[in-house]
């Protein structure tokens, strides 16, 4: 038919992708303010469910332990011996360096104790757990 | 915008029309581009609501229990032990709270057994925090301290 070629110029179609545009952008700006960048973590892990209120801050030191007992820092795997020579390492550049240990809810705890007593070892004063709210 | 063009004198004015026009086609790459930014956030984003657990005080080695006045929670596969027995999570509260109520300054230590997971652990440390404990720390059971 004569009538519908008429009514879409070819125009048209570029400005018909104008509001696709302003959505589009809004999304961009709102996945680049509320979402932060997710570190790669070394192993999947799923941190203990708590109802402690305190936000997790994203400062310092991240020490990841896997639920078979693996340890990450800063997503880079290492054993104990080594996590606590760089440890010392950072600690004597920063005394008040945090450090946050986030260990997997299902693995044993006397791991994440011996790691946290290897990181007061070091010299750790501020030692944060690493948990999720509860849904 | 107008779709009817102007054939008459090219004015200032038609030419900036003309340039708006051909910006406008050229806006596909740009949609690209953003769609490609779009995509890296959505998926490189995270949006995991992390909290923390402060366990600041710093809990000496196994080996010399030296910490004075400090209350001890064994939390073991069977159960929390608490002051020489077994007690269930709503008494630990309850007593936890009466020990604190004359020394709030009171330490509270924390000392899972061999093989007891880490959730469960954080779900005592979650209830010592609600019986108003300030000062909370994990403590290394003393054969662990020896096996690794």
């Amino acid at each position: 038919m004569q009538f519908t070629r008429t009514q879409r110029p070819r125009n048209n179609g570029d400005e018909s992708i104008l509001p696709l545009t302003n959505v589009v952008f809004l999304l961009l700006i709102f996945f680049m303010l509320a979402g932060t960048l997710a570190s790669p973590d070394a192993y999947e892990i799923q941190p203990p469910v708590s109802a402690s209120e305190s936000q997790a801050r994203r400062d310092g030191l991240e020490i990841e332990i896997a639920a078979d007992g693996k340890i990450a820092l800063d997503g880079a795997a290492l054993d104990l011996d080594a996590l606590k020579e760089r440890a010392r390492d950072a600690l004597d550049a920063d005394p008040n360096l945090a450090l946050r240990l986030k260990a997997d809810g299902a693995g044993d705890a006397t791991r994440v104790v011996a790691v946290m007593q290897a990181l007061r070892d070091a010299g750790g004063q501020r030692l944060r757990l690493i948990t999720i709210a509860p849904e | 915008m107008t779709t009817t063009t102007a054939p008459k004198p090219r004015s200032f004015s038609d030419r900036v029309r003309a340039g708006r026009r051909r910006s406008l086609i050229s806006l596909t790459p740009l949609i690209d581009v953003v769609f490609i930014l779009l995509l890296f956030f959505m998926l490189a984003s995270s949006f995991v609501d992390l909290h923390s657990i402060v366990l600041d005080a710093p809990a000496q080695g196994s080996a010399a229990p030296s910490i004075e006045g400090a209350l001890l929670v064994d939390v073991r596969l069977d159960g929390i032990r608490f002051a020489g027995g077994y007690v269930g999570m709503d008494e630990l509260t309850q007593r936890v709270r009466i020990a604190l109520a004359d020394a709030p300054d009171r330490r509270v230590l924390v000392r899972p057994a061999e093989q007891v997971k880490l959730q469960d652990t954080v779900h005592i440390l979650d209830a010592l925090t609600a019986a108003g404990v300030q000062r909370l720390s994990l403590m290394q059971s003393a054969s662990a301290g020896i096996n690794r």
